[in-house]
């Protein structure tokens, strides 16, 4: 029998490492994604996040751990997967020298769930030519047909691989247009790795933030948000800072400013930093994503 | 109006002030539905369990109702409770500025000040946002 | 499974029309030089049955290239322009890919054979009312193995390579390379020459099947496209 649970997660990161002969790219990933949730997965160039999608696509083979979609391993029921997942690769690798109709008629031909009439609507919005070569799509096109093409079947689970980067603000706002689209209302689990950090801001309900293979932090973008501060002290002259908060994400002194970004903020931290340490004075200031982000990724704190 | 995916305020809170202003400046009258959830949720292109987390505080805060299969509705006390709303967000909005200025060094009589004299500007500024085409 | 077979016939149409081409010069040529000397006459029966013959039989030969063609194209030329990347992430498995490539080269093939048998073994006698030539049928079953073993050393090269290149080069390369082998191990082992060119059909259709397997193995085995 195969196990198939029906509440199990559509994604489940057991453990899972991979190694290049350049080094790891994914360093023992532990990582759960819950139905119909969207998790933003962010992290610079070479984090591995697209690794990470490859091994969940079940074109690489991670070299320990496992890889679970809907509950099933990828390393055995990638057939059974398949047809249940969308997917926007970073680099998009479509028959070339097919027609954009006739990549339709093809892939169309594998979904039994096909649905031609939001196809359609999709051609309409995206202004997709039919006749028109695949080759000879520009890259905002090209973009937007692979996305039909991941979407038109209506998966249970759709991943986007860096789908945005290098599109014009047009293209970018259709292409959000019609994920949502495709989305809504029909639970879609989506997996989302992005550098635009305002895309993931408007589609995510949790971010995962990855450098050099390993998870940094994993959570509600919200709940991080409000747990993640920056606090500015301004140090009594000629004195360091005692007491550093174990939460530290970052810290840097310049003159008598010392600017830390701390995680699991609350009010009696503040506090504390004000008794445990020389200082005048002690604010604390909300951040962005993005700057979280950068905080985190430049930060150095280990995981 | 629009969400700033680039704050710190929660993308939900972000679009329950913006329903909420909607529904105090008679947008979407008591009784009145809503758009829907696919369709908010693709024009403000924001991922529809965010907008579903919005309503529910709405709901929470009595502003709007569901009806099963239909959608959401203006509570019939909607409009009133969103004025009173509006009036305790500008509250939590001038203790924060005045906050921030007492922070900054400046004294409680200055901070009087500065605040009447921003006042006439920006009543003038929403008057003619009023009369104006909304973009 | 249609739409499979249709990309894959698309992919190898190329080769096809290149085949078919090559295939038609050498009937052309074999029409023109008949008519040329047998100017100003028109050739007789049993002159246009020597030219199906001789014709056929370099046509024949001719198939031991196509079908290394057919085997060396037929996995790497996805992998050439990326599109096994966009292949692999789609519901069909790797044995349905699998099938559907060797269906397209097994029909192309099969058409090819059917040509040259009919030029050769079916036509001639038939033209001259004589009885078929039976030292050609060994030639032709000779053919046909090295056919079996270009086809499968192709195909598992291009089942582990990322370029057509290569594969369709050891696939052209490899009846050379076992009638060495062949010679080497008669001299090796003192065996009369006669005898070690007997096994040659034998060793060829192995080591083509063998080939193939392990190439179709190897394929799903895996995990990058």
């Amino acid at each position: 029998m195969i196990p198939v649970v029906a509440e199990s997660p559509a994604v489940e990161l057991l453990g899972v490492t991979k190694k290049f002969r350049g080094g790891l790219a994914v360093d023992n990933l532990n990582l759960t994604v819950p139905r119909g949730s969207t998790l933003g997965l962010i992290g610079p160039n070479g984090a591995g996040k697209s690794t990470t999608i490859r091994m969940l696509m079940g074109t690489l083979a991670p070299s320990l751990g496992q890889v679970r979609v809907f509950g099933l391993n990828v390393a055995n029921h990638a057939a059974r997967i398949r047809p249940r997942v969308g997917y926007v690769p970073e680099r998009h690798d479509v028959y070339p020298w097919m027609t954009v109709s006739e990549v339709i008629a093809f892939t169309s031909a594998f979904y039994p769930h096909w649905d031609v009439g939001f196809c359609r609507e999709l051609m309409d919005l995206f202004a997709l030519d039919g006749r028109k070569a695949v080759k000879h799509l520009s890259k905002g096109m090209l973009v937007k047909l692979s996305l039909l093409l991941a979407v038109s079947h209506h998966p249970e689970l759709l991943i986007l691989d860096e789908p945005t980067s290098g599109l014009d603000p047009i293209v970018h706002d259709d292409f959000l247009e019609a994920v949502l689209r495709s989305v809504c209302g029909r639970g879609t689990t989506v997996l989302h790795s992005s550098h635009n950090l305002e895309d993931i801001r408007r589609l995510a309900d949790s971010v995962c933030i990855l450098r050099a293979g390993r998870i940094l932090v994993h959570g509600g973008v919200d709940q991080l948000l409000a747990s993640v501060k920056r606090i500015r002290a301004v140090l009594i002259d000629g004195h360091l800072p005692r007491w550093v908060p174990d939460g530290t994400v970052s810290q840097k002194i310049q003159r008598r400013e010392w600017l830390l970004t701390v995680d699991r903020f609350d009010k009696s931290l503040a506090d504390r930093i004000r008794r445990e340490n020389p200082v005048e004075s002690v604010d604390v200031f909300d951040l962005s994503l993005g700057e979280v982000f950068k905080d985190y990724v430049l930060g150095g704190a280990e995981p | 109006m629009r969400i700033e995916p680039d704050s710190h305020v929660p993308v939900y809170l972000q679009i329950v002030e913006l329903l909420r202003s909607s529904i105090a400046a008679g947008v979407y009258r008591a009784g009145e539905g809503l758009p829907s959830l696919r369709v908010l949720s693709t024009d403000l292109r924001v991922n529809p369990n965010t907008v579903q987390r919005a309503f529910d505080e709405l709901c929470r805060q009595g502003l709007i109702e569901s009806r099963r299969g239909v959608g959401m509705f203006v509570a019939k006390r909607g409009t009133h409770s969103a004025t009173a709303r509006a009036e305790e967000t500008a509250q939590a909005a001038f203790a924060q500025a005045a906050a921030a200025a007492l922070a900054a060094g400046l004294d409680v009589d200055r901070v009087r000040e500065l605040f009447e004299s921003a006042l006439p500007s920006a009543s003038k500024k929403s008057r003619t946002k009023k009369t104006g085409v909304p973009s | 499974m249609t739409r499979l077979l249709w990309k894959d016939y698309r992919l190898n149409r190329p080769l096809v029309i290149l085949c078919v081409a090559t295939c038609g010069l050498v009937y052309l040529v074999g029409v023109g030089t008949q008519i040329a000397s047998a100017w100003p006459q028109l050739p007789s029966s049993s002159d246009w049955a020597g030219m199906l013959v001789s014709s056929g039989t370099v046509a024949m030969y001719l198939t031991i290239c196509f079908s290394g063609l057919f085997g060396g194209h037929a996995i790497a030329c996805e992998r050439g322009d990326r599109s096994a990347n966009f292949l692999a992430c789609l519901p069909p498995t790797k044995l349905q890919i699998l099938a559907s490539k060797l269906t397209v080269s097994a029909v192309a093939m099969a058409s090819f054979w059917s040509c040259v048998l009919l030029t050769v073994y079916v036509i001639p006698p038939a033209l001259v009312s004589q009885p078929s030539h039976v030292g050609e049928l060994a030639t032709g079953s000779g053919v046909v193995s090295i056919c079996v073993l270009t086809f499968g050393v192709g195909w598992m090269a291009s089942a582990v390579l990322d370029k057509t290149t290569l594969p369709i080069l050891v696939a052209l390369l490899s009846p050379v390379a076992v009638s060495i082998a062949l010679i080497l191990v008669g001299s090796v082992l003192r065996i009369p020459q006669a005898r070690v060119s007997e096994w040659s059909n034998l060793v060829s259709v192995t080591t083509g099947l063998s080939a193939f397997i392990a190439g179709s193995w190897y394929y799903c085995r895996r995990v990058e496209p």
